[in-house]
């Protein structure tokens, strides 16, 4: 008799990964926001605003959406390490509660400034136009990406805290770190959400999210060439909003 | 080789200078590992404050700092006549079978060389037993918890089970944990020579490349690493592109190294181009067979993959001070897919996490680790039974500090226990209630006018 190996079936494949992923729907999320983003985008008029706005609340109900959104599709790709190191850190039947609750914290920071954001762009864009406010966007992310408080940002998004295990202190806890995490992401990302909401361009915001992960995977980042960057992807995204390449030519 | 290293050593530090600008110099490689020299006050070009620690590019960082420092220092020996195929010794601190193998070589202890001149490889920031030439502790040298592992990294990828190498993480100053040989005997080793009364160069990142003796630390470790994969039995490398594909350069002007990790895993092969002449496989391999707590996978959770389950944790900071310090941990059934094994009357492996160990000022280098120490039984009086690992605070002082380079997160580790853990569950009549884990301070000690400050974030309990 030999003994050889037996494969796996597909439902143990899926059974493992939710098992060791707690974390799972993060990622999925982020999936979902970036299909939304994939079918909102034709739709939005040249300020970023949803056309036809329909009523104020209306209005503002998608606006937070689209906040959420891009939040989700733009800053939970970041997150799934540490949301997976609170799931895995919790007691079994608490495991997707505590990414949730994390998650909520986490939130709770993003969709404020996400809105701020958003807000601050429709007010510059009367008197900058798409093209200056993409530029003002992108200005400002390239200088942030250069400053002592952004490096120091940046760092603090690999923190890990002891969290509580059970009760209410286990969901403060959990909450808690998401906002710590949040506030170190915003800290660091405000300038890169800023450029990406400023152009409501997937293709944009796909080329915006590996800069992320990018600075984000290394000790020291060269960050005077992650500016330079932005620089030129800001001349791109300008370029291609003033017609250029020209289909005619 | 050790008098020719002595003359080496005061070759490259006769090249400081002010700046020490030089590439080839002796602080210039001593900063590359940590520095406390303002990033304004760098000389163009230099890659400093590079070491990894607490992640799985620990060995392969650590190895190609010593080629590096290597490939110097023969061209230094060189320069001074000595032997053309000189290499770096390494400190076999860990054979018992040796005499005097726990005290630092007299070469390092000598304040004068056998030249009469001032010997470069006496150091008086060392704690005064090795100075003296006092042992290091016995737990501070043993490689038996490293070599047991059997992954490099953790099925789970170093979150809860670090493994022999350490936790899969990005390129970050300080990862996530460390793995066991990080721990023992390297963060040991470094401080027990280093110290805590005061803080010696090798109990600081900033300053342990300063002290003639890291170098030879670290080339043991190296070897140490060589051993864990001759011992075969599926010991390897990881071959995930992440680490396989890191690159690392260190140097500057005529002295860069730049290799990614997958060119420096096969030390017979250019560009290293050396053999260890003795792997402690044997003792290794023995070492292991007198274990008793390998349990071979291919049972119920474990073969359907299932992560650790937290069963238990600490209700509030522990504090590591002058004396002994300990906490509870209340111990739940596990609740997911290792319900089963514990159902059978015990799980496959017991971890213990120790969280966000912080601090800015240590009591003492290291501290022994018990589970449920008898009632009203000194720690000092050591009871191997009840004792379940060490753990040494090098790299706490820095990764508590919140800047552009650390998180300030502080150390984590996670200690196998599945031995005292078992014996509990034996004599307990499979019960498993309450744990109480103990702290006693092991090596040299602050004085009590001392204010330390470290304490352990929080304790959780694995099961796997």
């Amino acid at each position: 008799m030999s003994l050889r190996a037996i494969e796996p079936t597909s439902a143990t494949r899926v059974r493992r990964l939710l098992w060791n992923h707690p974390e799972w729907w993060v990622s999925l999320s982020s999936v979902v926001a970036w299909v939304l983003i994939l079918f909102v985008e034709p739709r939005l008029d040249p300020s970023g605003q949803l056309d036809p706005p329909g009523s104020v609340l209306r209005h503002l109900a998608l606006e937070v959406v689209l906040c959420l959104g891009m939040t989700a599709a733009m800053m939970f790709p970041l997150i799934v390490p540490t949301a997976r190191h609170v799931g895995l850190s919790s007691y079994w039947p608490r495991r997707y509660r505590a990414t949730m609750a994390f998650v909520g914290g986490y939130l709770a920071v993003w969709m404020p400034a996400s809105l701020t954001i958003l807000a601050v762009l429709h007010l510059l864009y009367p008197f900058l136009g798409k093209s200056g406010t993409i530029a003002a966007s992108f200005g400002a992310a390239a200088f942030w990406q250069v400053t002592p408080w952004k490096r120091r940002a940046l760092s603090r998004c690999h923190r890990l805290v002891s969290l509580a295990s059970d009760g209410w202190r286990a969901d403060a806890d959990c909450v808690m770190f998401g906002a710590i995490i949040g506030r170190s992401c915003m800290t660091a990302c405000w300038g890169l959400m800023a450029a990406a909401m400023s152009t409501h361009a997937l293709v944009a915001m796909a080329v915006l999210l590996p800069v992320q992960v990018w600075e984000r995977s290394r000790r020291r980042p060269r960050m005077e060439a992650s500016a330079m960057f932005m620089v030129g992807l800001g001349g791109v995204v300008l370029l291609w909003h003033a017609g250029w390449p020209s289909v005619d030519s | 080789m050790i008098l020719w290293y002595a003359r080496a050593v005061r070759l490259l530090q006769e090249r400081d200078g002010v700046e020490f600008s030089n590439p080839a110099c002796w602080r210039h490689l001593a900063e590359a590992h940590g520095t406390d020299i303002p990033r304004s006050k760098w000389p163009a070009g230099a890659l400093w404050n590079e070491c990894d620690h607490g992640s799985w590019f620990f060995l392969p960082w650590h190895r190609i700092y010593v080629y590096h420092f290597e490939r110097i220092v023969r061209a230094a020996v060189d320069e001074l006549g000595g032997p053309s195929d000189w290499a770096l010794p390494y400190w076999n601190y860990s054979d018992a079978s040796r005499p005097d193998v726990r005290k630092l070589p007299p070469a390092f202890r000598e304040t004068q060389d056998p030249d009469g001149q001032p010997n470069p490889l006496f150091v008086q920031q060392r704690s005064s037993n090795v100075r003296q030439g006092g042992d290091m502790d016995e737990d501070a040298v043993s490689i038996t918890a490293a070599f047991n592992e059997s992954v490099f990294t953790g099925a789970d990828g170093g979150v809860i089970v670090p493994g022999f190498g350490g936790a899969a993480s990005g390129r970050v100053h300080l990862g996530q944990l460390p793995g066991t040989l990080e721990v023992v005997p390297h963060g040991m080793v470094h401080m027990q020579i280093g110290g805590v009364s005061p803080l010696g160069w090798m109990s600081r990142f900033e300053t342990a490349g300063r002290d003639p003796i890291f170098w030879l630390h670290h080339a043991n470790l190296d070897r140490l690493w060589e051993s864990w994969l001759a011992l075969a039995g599926g010991r390897a490398n990881p071959t995930a592109s992440p680490w396989a594909s890191q690159e690392f350069e260190l140097g500057s002007g005529s002295w860069v190294t730049h290799h990614s990790v997958a060119e420096m895993l096969d030390t017979t092969a250019a560009p290293l181009n050396y053999v260890y002449d003795e792997l402690p496989v044997e003792l290794a391999a023995a070492v292991e067979a007198g274990g008793g707590r390998r349990v071979p996978p291919g049972e119920a959770a474990m073969s359907e993959g299932a992560p650790p389950e937290m069963v238990g944790a600490s209700a509030e900071p522990v504090p590591l001070g002058h004396g002994e310090s300990s906490a509870e941990i209340a111990v739940e059934a596990p609740a997911g897919p290792l319900a089963a094994a514990w159902e059978e009357g015990r799980p496959h492996r017991v971890y213990l996490k120790l969280e966000n160990v912080v601090g800015t000022s240590l009591a003492a280098g290291s501290y022994a680790v018990y589970l449920n120490l008898p009632d009203g039984a000194a720690a000092a009086m050591d009871h191997p039974k009840e004792k379940v690992g060490v753990v040494p605070l090098f790299g706490v002082l820095e990764s508590s500090r919140s800047d552009e380079e650390h998180s300030g997160s502080g150390l984590s580790f996670t200690l196998d226990v599945t031995d005292a853990a078992t014996e509990l569950l034996r004599s307990n009549e499979g019960s498993l209630s309450r744990l109480r884990v103990t702290f006693a301070p092991l090596g040299e000690r602050a004085g009590e006018e001392t204010e330390a400050d470290v304490k352990v974030g929080g304790l959780k309990l694995f099961f796997a």
